[in-house]
Order: structure tokens, then sequence, then C-alpha cells
């Protein structure tokens, strides 16, 4: 015998928690403290069956606290006041008395703590929370309405399973409803309550710059790039081009806008499908080369750059279609000069190296190629910290330290390269990735960000050289992290927030027209070929059995009760009295009649033997039934 | 078992039952009630209380009981002063073989009538029921079964009296079934008062049966099934006493069990061999009501009614 007020206050208390538990690290410490102390006291004090807070007094609390956060607010410094306030309103309300009411108040609070906590994070934890929140809510709403009534009711088992029952069939039916009002009440573009936030500050990625010496470290964050949904690549090709860099001035390559188009055509190469996390910049990674980007307003340059007009600030995913060979030529050939220009102050140790290594009309190719062997001749040493800083980051890095990173490798290349008479541009995006096998895709993080070179040869192509692979270590420093594989929990893990991204956060009115379109343009080929039979086979094998199997347990579970339903009703309009809570064999004595007498003989026996009824058995209790109901 | 065996089977139901209608027709006329609780705490192998004023004819319904079924029967008359001695037996010096001889006592008899019992000292009263629990009696460190069957038929006064001694209730305990007699119908007292007492009568009852065919029947008894659902009933009946508000003590453990073989020995009785719902509801007040403690605000007739109400509240199981 469990009281039901104690399960309303287990209940009470685990609300509290959920409601909390997604806020609590964007909490102010004294919130933290105060939430903390009040369920351990409220607890104490609910086992001792006293009360620690007068009303009177949580009321003054309530209203200290209200004044505090207000005073807090501003435009820019919004939701986390009001988290922290409701956040003490529970704390005050589970130290306060526990009426009817007051537990309506912490299941309503702690729904609002839930919802809240979406304006300060959305992972995935908000969905399983949620799922258990509306479970308990209903449940609690329902054993709500039979504590008002009787504060002291206590069920046995029996009471248990019929009052549990229904509030667990409830809370299912809502959240199936929930599901489809998901997907059918149309979205917005972007979350509505967004105003309420301050844009998070834009991430500084990939730059649109590569200015070697600059910095002394380079910081390597783990954050996601993106992830890319296709087929485990030849490590060796996962460049992910993103930005192409074709102007250098004082040490800097940066973009000009206005680059000579360049054509390159393929079949159908590799499909990916990339979700790209917001990020600061308007540039859309894809493999390298990419052939064509499908999405929401993408554009392309003629240098095969694709970009957004906006900035991503929320998911985006797209499909890209990319070949892994050197397929790009300059579309006008007497647009070299373009991807010639040098910067106005050179270095005299450049210029020599630049002479030596063009040497006697030499063709690009061995341009490359003797660069490459001086390079590797330097002995030079990938590394991201402890780089010299200073105005020739280029002559430092070749002639004196003889580290860096592909910044460095690259910018010097390339310049080299100009120098030399070979048209070059730098290239930028990232390097490699990890595969996740469970679900289909690479992860990229932004650590794996990297810059290359692009030659153009005397027949116009564009030949990708990655110049940090010349350093002496490029093999464990280059791609070392790219090559550990993820442990299958990492796997799970991403795979399921990935799932979470793509269902639930990426779900906007965009995704509705496209399920839209797709289903017009399904209904539009509709013919019974297309039909997907095997699937079709399945369902319909599957429902069967479900039928079957349902069919079945009416008719050899319902069965007795449906005779002896129909039985009941036929005493009670022949016999003039009500058979309920009365005996088989009460009610034959009370009528007097055989066929009673042998309904009761033949279906008692059978029940209180602990038999079930046989088909020869129906069949006679049907008969005497009909025998009864037509006298 | 043999077709021989069930037909046999057969036939001492049949005789049974038989027995109990010749009785309640013939010569016990207006006393089937407490003639089929007692036939069946004898099948059950239980004792019978039987709680009326004198004469209704408590007398007569052991003897014609005792003598239809052929079986002995003794007669103790409880008084103040009777001993336990008076009861069991006791060893006398016989003189000629010069040593003591066992003198068995009426408890040594198949079908022993206890007149009275309350006015018996707690005593006698208590040495009485240790040798119905038992079935044997112990004198002088020698023990002496009691025959088998063996049946106790109490009977007592409900009137409060001066000079009696009310039975404890764990002794009350000991018996399986309590009942009273009551007054025949009109009609029927009318035509007993015209012909008479029916003492001489009983003399010309040549016995129908005997000891072993009764044990067989014992035996039935025992196989008749008790299935799931009727057990469930019977124990939500059992545990629904011992939460009523006007209980005190409900049904014990052993009074459920009482209850469940008075149960069989009913459904026996009526041509069953498995046990119904009504089985248990036809049992619950004379197995149940001398077994429920109440609580002391609550009057006597609060037991009937606390019965009464839990038989209506708890569903009778029907799938």
């Amino acid at each position: 015998m469990l009281r039901i007020r104690s399960l309303l206050l287990a209940i009470a208390y685990v609300l509290a928690l959920l409601g909390v538990t997604p806020l609590f690290v964007f909490l102010e410490w004294w919130t933290q403290l105060s939430f903390g102390v009040a369920v351990l006291l409220g607890l104490l004090g609910d086992r001792r069956n006293r009360q620690l807070l007068e009303d009177r007094w949580a009321t003054i609390v309530s209203i200290v606290v209200t004044l505090f956060c207000a005073s807090q607010l501003s435009v820019n410094y919004f939701v986390e006041p009001v988290v922290n306030l409701l956040v003490l309103f529970q704390a005050v309300r589970l130290l306060g008395r526990k009426t009817g009411r007051h537990l309506l108040q912490i299941f309503l609070l702690s729904m609002f703590c839930l919802a809240s906590s979406s304006l300060l994070s959305l992972s995935l934890a908000f969905f399983p929370l949620l799922i258990v929140m509306v479970f308990l809510v209903t449940i609690g709403l329902m054993l709500l309405t039979f504590h008002t009534c009787v504060p002291n009711l206590q069920l046995d088992r029996n009471g248990w399973r019929m009052v549990l029952w229904p509030a667990c069939i409830l809370p299912i039916g809502s959240l199936l409803l929930m599901l489809f009002f998901f997907v059918v009440l149309p979205r917005t573009q972007r979350p509505i309550w967004n105003f309420l936030n301050p844009s998070a500050p834009a991430k500084v990625s990939l730059s649109e710059e590569v200015r070697p010496g600059h910095v002394s470290s380079l910081a390597k964050t783990s954050e996601l790039a993106f992830r890319v949904e296709m087929t485990e690549q030849d490590p060796l090709d996962l460049y992910w081009r993103t930005i192409v860099l074709n102007r250098v001035e004082n040490g800097v390559w940066s973009r000009q806008g206005q680059a000579p188009s360049d054509w390159g055509a393929g079949r159908s190469g590799i499909e990916q499908t990339i979700f790209l996390e917001p990020k600061a910049d308007q540039f859309l990674p894809a493999m390298d080369v990419p052939l064509d980007l499908f999405g929401y307003r993408i554009r392309s340059s003629g240098d095969r750059i694709f970009r957004v007009r906006y900035r991503i600030n929320k998911r985006i995913s797209y499909r890209a279609n990319s070949l892994p060979q050197d397929i790009l030529s300059l579309a006008e050939p007497s647009n070299e000069s373009f991807y010639l220009q040098l910067p106005t102050v050179i270095d005299q140790r450049l210029l020599a190296l630049a002479q030596e290594v063009r040497g006697e009309e030499a063709s690009r190719h061995e341009i490359i190629t003797r660069l490459k062997d001086y390079f590797r001749g330097q002995n030079l040493s990938y590394s991201s910290t402890n780089l010299p800083q200073t105005d020739t980051p280029v002559a430092t890095f070749l002639f004196e330290s003889r580290r860096g990173y592909c910044e460095y490798f690259a910018s010097s290349f390339g310049l080299l390269l100009r120098l030399a008479g070979v048209p070059t541009r730098l290239v930028g995006g990232y390097l490699g990735g990890r595969y996740n096998s469970w679900g289909g895709y690479y992860l990229v993080p932004e650590s794996a960000a990297h810059v290359w070179v692009e030659a153009l040869l005397e027949d116009g192509r564009w030949q990708r050289i990655d110049p940090s692979r010349l350093a002496q270590n490029s093999a464990s420093a280059v791609q070392g992290i790219q090559r550990q594989p993820l442990s299958w929990f990492d796997m799970l893990n991403d795979s399921v927030s990935h799932l979470w991204n793509r269902a639930v956060l990426n779900y906007d009115l965009q995704s509705q027209f496209e399920i839209l379109r797709q289903t017009n343009r399904t209904l539009h080929r509709w013919s019974w070929r297309n039909l997907p039979w095997s699937l079709v086979g399945w369902v319909a094998l599957v429902a069967g059995g479900c039928f079957g199997l349902a069919w079945w347990f009416r008719r050899h579970s319902g069965r007795e009760r449906r005779i002896l339903e129909q039985y009941l009703r036929v005493v009670e309009r022949r016999f003039g009295f009500n058979p309920e809570g009365m005996g088989l064999f009460d009610i034959a004595e009370r009528t007097g009649h055989p066929s009673c007498r042998r309904f009761a003989e033949l279906y008692g026996g059978t029940l209180y033997r602990d038999r079930t009824l046989d088909g020869e058995t129906i069949r006679t209790l049907t008969i005497l039934v009909e025998e009864l109901a037509r006298n | 078992m043999s077709i021989a065996q069930k037909n046999q089977d057969r036939e001492h139901r049949e005789a049974i039952q038989e027995l109990v209608d010749l009785l309640s027709h013939k010569y016990l006329q207006g006393k089937v009630k407490a003639i089929k609780l007692t036939m069946a705490s004898l099948l059950a192998g239980g004792h019978v209380l039987l709680e009326d004023i004198p004469g209704l004819g408590k007398t007569t319904l052991a003897l014609s009981i005792a003598k239809v079924l052929g079986l002995s029967f003794g007669r103790i008359q409880c008084t103040s002063d009777l001993l336990p001695s008076d009861i069991t037996g006791l060893s006398v010096f016989d003189r000629e073989e010069n040593r003591f001889r066992f003198v068995k006592g009426p408890i040594f008899h198949h079908v022993v009538l206890v007149d009275e019992i309350n006015r018996a000292m707690p005593k006698t009263q208590s040495a009485l029921l240790e040798a119905m629990e038992e079935r044997r009696v112990t004198v002088d460190g020698v023990t002496y079964q009691l025959p088998e069957p063996f049946m106790v038929i109490a009977t007592q006064n409900p009137m409060e009296q001066v000079g009696t001694f009310p039975l404890p209730e764990s002794q009350l305990d000991r018996f399986l079934i309590t009942t009273d007699i009551g007054y025949p119908p009109a009609e029927m007292e009318k035509a007993i008062i015209r012909q008479g007492s029916i003492r001489e009568k009983l003399e010309e009852i040549e016995p129908q049966f005997d000891g072993h065919a009764l044990l067989a029947c014992r035996h039935e008894v025992e196989q008749v099934y008790l299935g799931e659902k009727v057990a469930d009933y019977l124990f939500n009946l059992v545990e629904a006493t011992r939460s009523h508000r006007l209980v005190q003590t409900g049904i014990s453990t052993r009074g459920a069990i009482s209850l469940a073989s008075a149960s069989r020995a009913n459904a026996f009785l009526s041509g069953r061999d498995f046990v119904i719902p009504e089985d248990v509801q036809k049992m619950l007040w004379p197995v149940a009501g001398h077994r429920l403690l109440m609580r002391e605000d609550s009057s006597e007739s609060a037991r009937q009614e606390v019965l009464e109400s839990l038989r209506v509240d708890i569903p009778v199981p029907l799938v």
C-alpha cells in the first residue's frame, strides 16, 4: 500500500530536477547553490512532514528574488535573469507547503525551466527529458485529482494498476500527436525566440587571409567544422576545397573577387551531403574538386568557390558532386597574368632562389619539381608552435627557422612559383577527416583547416600541390591526428547527435517544402509500377501479422468474456433482475431454468477448473444463450 | 483413477447426498442447513459448534447423524465441576490383574456431543480442545489414539448466563464451523408438536454407512479441485477482513485453509468435483464468523454485517 501523496512528492522532486538539469550550467552560482540546498532541505522536511517555509515568508522571498532578478535585466541580458528567477521560484516552492495547488505550480515551473533551457542550448538531452517530463506530468496530474479529493488515499496493487495504466496511455498519445504536429505545423526559417538571445559570437575558423608570421602559435580547436555523408575515400584525396586566395601583398594572401573563370567538366563524381556547422564566413566546403553544389541560394564564382549570401549562423546542409582529379583549367589562357601578380617588396634571397629554380627556359612542370626538391633539401619541419614573428615570414621560414605550418609552406611555395613565372593560387580548406562508419559520414574538425597550392601548367590545367607534405615530418604532423580511427563510443555518440541535428534542429520551413515537393513529385509520377513492392509486401505482412494476432487474441482470450456478457444480458432481460455481482450458480438457482443451470455447469466447470473453453463448449454455450434469448 | 474407483466415488457421494436428504426429510425436519453444515464439517475433518438455545434439537441432530452413519456416539454434559478425566478417561487399579487399567472416557467415540461446553471450567475445556486438535489422549504417560473418523459437536448457549466460561478466541479457532439451528418453519413445528418428540424414532434408524466409507469420502473431498480463480477470490475475502475498519483481527491463514476445506466439502455435497465461489460464500459465515475478532466498540451483530458486506463488495470471478 503506497500513499498517493508519497508518489506525488517523488514526482514533484524528479520533475524539479529534470527541469533544472539542462539549465544548471548556465545558472549563477548562487542560484545553483540555493536550488541544491532547497532540494535537500525540502526532501528532509517532507520526510519529517514539516513545512520549512511559511506561506507568508515564501511570498516575501519570491518578491525579493523577483526584484533582484528584475534589476539585472537589460536588452542584451534578458534570458539569464529570467532563467535564474524560474529556478529560484522552484527552490522556494520546494521549501514551502505542498498542497495540490503548490504541486501543480512545481509541475508548471519545471516545464517552464525545460522550455527555457532551449533558449540557451538545443542539445539532444532536451528530447529524452521532454519525453520523461510529459510522462511524469501526466501521471502527476492524474494523481493530483485523486489527491485533491482524498488527501490520504492509499492504493493497493490493483488500484495502482487501474490509475497508472491510463496515466501512461495519455502521454503516449500526446507524444504521437506532438510528432505529427512537429512534421506538419509550419516552421519558421529561424527559431522564433532567437530574438531573445544575442547572436552567438562568430566562430573564427578558416580565415579569408593567409598571413604567416602573424601569430607565434596556432590554436587548435577540436570543434566540428562539418560532417559529410559519403562513402569512405582514399585519405590522400580528402582535400575539402573552400576558398581560393589569388592575391599576395605584404606577405598576406587574400581573395580578390573578380577572378578569371575556370573551366572544368566531368561526369558525375562522388556524391556528398555536407552538414555545415555555423561559422563566421560564407564559404561552403566540398571535396576537391567540386563539379557543382546543390542547395538553398548557393552562388559559385569562376574559380569554383561556392558561397551563400547570408551568414551561416545555423546548421545548413547541401549536396555536392566532386571528382578527385585535376580537372580545372583556365578558361581564357590570356588571363594567366592575374595569377602572376607579385608583391611590391620582395626579399632578395627569394628572388635569387626563384631565379635559380627557374633556370634556363625550364617547363613549369620542371620548375615545380625543382622547387619541391629544394623544399625537401631544406629539411623543413612542420610545426605550429613557437614560431618567430617577423616582417619577412617567408624568408625567415625558408632560410632561418625552417619551421612552420601549412600557411608558411603554401605561401612560400606559392610566392616562389609566381616569382619563377608559374601562375599560382592558394587554396584554403580542410584536410582529412575521421570516418564514422556507423553513420557513414566524415567528421571534419576546425583543426583540420589547411592551405595548399594550385599551379597552372602549360596546358592550362590547374595542378594541386600540397607543400606541407614536403616537410620532413609530414607523415606524422600533417595527417597524424586524422589517422586515428574513432572509438565506437564516439561514433555512436556523434551519430546520435548528427541524427538529432538532421531530423529536428535542421527541420525548418525549407525542409517542409522539400517534403511537400517530394510528395507532389511522387504523386505526379504515381503508377503501380513505381510502387516499392517489397516495402508494400513487408508492410502488408507486418500489418497482417498484427491483425491476425489481435484476432487470435480476441478470439482466444476475449471470447469467454463475450459469451458471458451475452449470457448476463439475456438473463437480465428474460428474468428481470440484475445478475451483476452474482455467481453463475446463484444465478442458475435464482432463475431455476435448466438452461441456466447447464450454462453454469459448463462455463463454471471450465473456469473454476482453470481450463480454457474449447470450441465444442463455446458452441454449446452459444446455443444455450440463444435458446434463452428466444424463449 | 480406475473407472471402478470412479464409480465407487460417485456412489459414495450419492450415498452421502441421500443420507442428507433422508435426515432432513424424515427425521430432522427443518434442519437442512445444520445437517448440511455438520456433514460438511464431518467430511472436512473438522468440529462443529452449535450455538443455540436449548430445546431446538441439537442432541437429536448429533445422535441421528451418528446413527445414520453407523458411528459410535458419546455424550458429555458439561458442568462447572466436570474434570478433564471425566472426558478423557482415567486409570483405575485392577485388583485381579494387580495393575492399572485405563478406562476410556466418553471422548473415545466417533461422534462426541459436548453439551453446553461453556459451562465447563477452562481447564476442562482446554483438555477437550486439545484432544480435538491432536486426536489423541495422553493419560499417565500413555498415548491413546482417538477413533477415526472423529468429530466433536459442541453446543453452547448463546445467552449470557451465570456460571459460564466463554471459550476464548484461540479455542474457538479449533471449530471448523459454528452454526445455529433455528426454529423450524411454522407448519413443520406444528407437525412436530402434534407428533411429539422423535427420540424414539431415532432408535429405528438403520446405519446406512460406515466409518471406512466416510474416510474414503474424506479422501475424495481432499481431491476436490480448488482453482486459481476461486483461490484468489477466497484470498481477497480473507484479506479484506484483515483491513476492515470494524475488525480488530481478521481471518488467519489457518482460517483461510479451513474456509477452503469447508468449501471443498460443500462442493462435494453439491455433487461437484470443483469448488465454485458460491461454495466459499456459503461457508464464509459458518467458518469465518467466529474467527473474526471485532473492535471493542462494534456490536456482535456487526460480524455478520461485515462478512455480508464483503461478500457483496468483492466481485465473484467470472472470467
